[in-house]
């Protein structure tokens, strides 16, 4: 087994002639929970992307479980994204349905996450027709399909209620508990400090720190004060 | 499990929906009601062939148009609602490859078009056979017989909408670009006539216009009148294939 679960080196993303991410080399250890931080347009969804293989890097390489993430096998990663990236128009069975055929994993796993997800009850009710606490639920009974070994969550709490909220710090806390790894971007740096074991923080596509929560607090004392713009009225 | 069967597991997953069953059924439903109104005017034809074969006629008419146009609309609904959801990423997620999530295109596209084939078969043995006596006779399943030679016209005009749907990714603006495409075609038909004509222009310009060798279709059994046509057909299509693939994976998501 790798000694890390996921590598980058030199990894950079342009769009045009504005640098989205610049040469991060990075190495995530294997049950470790990383909070990916930084202000909007700092690349954290496009580092998501590109390790995810969902777009091309420029420059660098990027591997996760050993493999170059664009040949990633399938289910190998569990991924909570910004967007719920589901028909519209069907249901959450339905939606899992497909998940779990290209998954390859059987039917009686899709009706156990929707049950324990508390999305067994909404029957032929249309994805668009969910709040987004349940859009949330579902991107997370997909991850959880096949019970990888890493997970790659974009922004999870944005726009979830205090109960939406608690719901994904207590997945992140149990995931960790059993030894998964977990990548989670996001601006609520409190929450953040409450489930990471590491830091990476990026600004405008720039690696400014990498590490533990130990040596972030050594060096910074609290994840707030690598941000400036303090008010004064 | 085999990967091609099992991208045709998923995409047939995909069809087999209570709305797209109901989609197909209404098409299978129009095609031979319309099939049986324009075939009504063949009462009178008393030679039990000739009839036969004038039936038959009348239902290409309509089953041509009817089948090209529910082909291409269904195509680009649910080819570009596969990007407007973000549903290509999150495959790309769960461990798709670029080129799977080419083949799942060209897969559904076989498919679909196949189905299509299949319920203007129904149709056809359904409106003869109210047209005519029963049980279905040999003649009508030797005119049937010819039904499947529509299938490589479907498939390459579904490619024009699987290629526009990729490139622009909206429904809206796909159909339109679809229309505008039919309609370039229409001239372009024109102007074949015309230069034929004037400059015998060569024939096998026929075999390269769908619109023109599909109208072949209705009083030909086979499709192209020379290799040269053929030819440019293929090549035409592998253009097609060429361009969907490149499109698919350099795309980012």
């Amino acid at each position: 087994m790798n000694e890390f679960i996921l590598e980058t080196k030199d990894l950079g993303k342009s769009y045009g002639s504005q640098p989205a991410l610049q040469a991060l080399s990075w190495k995530v250890s294997p049950g470790t929970v990383w909070g990916v931080v930084g202000p909007n347009g700092s690349g954290k969804s496009t580092l998501f992307s590109l390790l995810l293989g969902l777009k091309s890097q420029d420059t660098g390489q990027a591997w996760v479980m050993g493999s170059p993430a664009k040949e990633l096998e399938k289910g190998k990663v569990g991924a909570i994204m910004d967007e719920g990236s589901f028909y519209h128009d069907s249901s959450a069975r339905y939606n899992l349905r497909i998940s779990a055929l290209i998954k390859q994993v059987n039917k009686e796993r899709v009706e156990e996450l929707l049950t324990k997800l508390g999305l067994d009850q909404t029957g032929e009710k249309a994805f668009s027709k969910f709040s987004y606490g349940m859009r949330k639920r579902l991107e997370v009974a997909d991850a959880l399909l096949t019970d990888p070994d890493l997970y790659i969550m974009d922004e999870p709490i944005n726009g979830l209620d205090p109960e939406g909220i608690r719901f994904v710090r207590d997945l992140i806390s149990q995931l960790h508990a059993r030894g998964k790894t977990v990548l989670v971007s996001g601006h609520y740096l409190d929450e953040l400090e409450k489930v990471c074991t590491h830091y990476l923080v990026l600004s405008k596509g720039r690696e400014v720190f990498q590490g533990s929560k130990d040596e972030m607090e050594a060096k910074h004392g609290k994840l707030e004060n690598l941000f400036g713009g303090g008010l004064k009225l | 499990m085999n990967r091609q069967l099992l991208l045709l597991k998923i995409e047939w997953f995909k069809l087999n929906r209570v709305n797209t069953l109901i989609w197909f059924g209404l098409f299978a439903l129009l095609v031979s009601l319309l099939a049986y109104l324009t075939g009504m005017n063949t009462v009178l034809i008393t030679d039990p062939f000739e009839k036969q074969k004038a039936l038959f006629e009348s239902f290409l008419a309509v089953s041509f148009g009817l089948s090209d146009l529910f082909m291409i609309v269904m195509v680009i609904i649910l080819s570009t609602r596969e990007y407007a959801h973000n549903v290509g990423r999150k495959k790309l997620i769960n461990g798709y490859s670029r080129e799977e999530l080419f083949e799942s295109h060209i897969l559904f596209l076989m498919l679909f078009s196949f189905i299509v084939i299949a319920l203007l078969l129904i149709s056809w043995l359904v409106f003869s056979a109210l047209l005519q006596q029963w049980p279905i006779n040999k003649g009508m399943l030797t005119l049937a017989s010819r039904l499947p030679l529509l299938w490589p016209y479907l498939f390459s005009h579904g490619l024009y909408a699987l290629l526009i749907a990729v490139l622009v990714r909206k429904t809206g603006i796909a159909i339109l670009l679809y229309i505008a495409l039919r309609i370039g075609e229409s001239i372009l038909y024109l102007a074949n006539d015309f230069f034929r004509q004037k400059y015998e222009w060569p024939i096998v310009a026929d075999d390269v216009l769908p619109a023109t060798f599909a109208k072949r279709m209705v009083s030909e059994t086979t499709l192209f009148t020379e290799w040269q046509g053929l030819l440019s057909f293929v090549l035409i299509n592998l253009v097609l294939f060429a361009v969907i693939y490149m499109r698919v994976k350099k795309s980012d998501f």
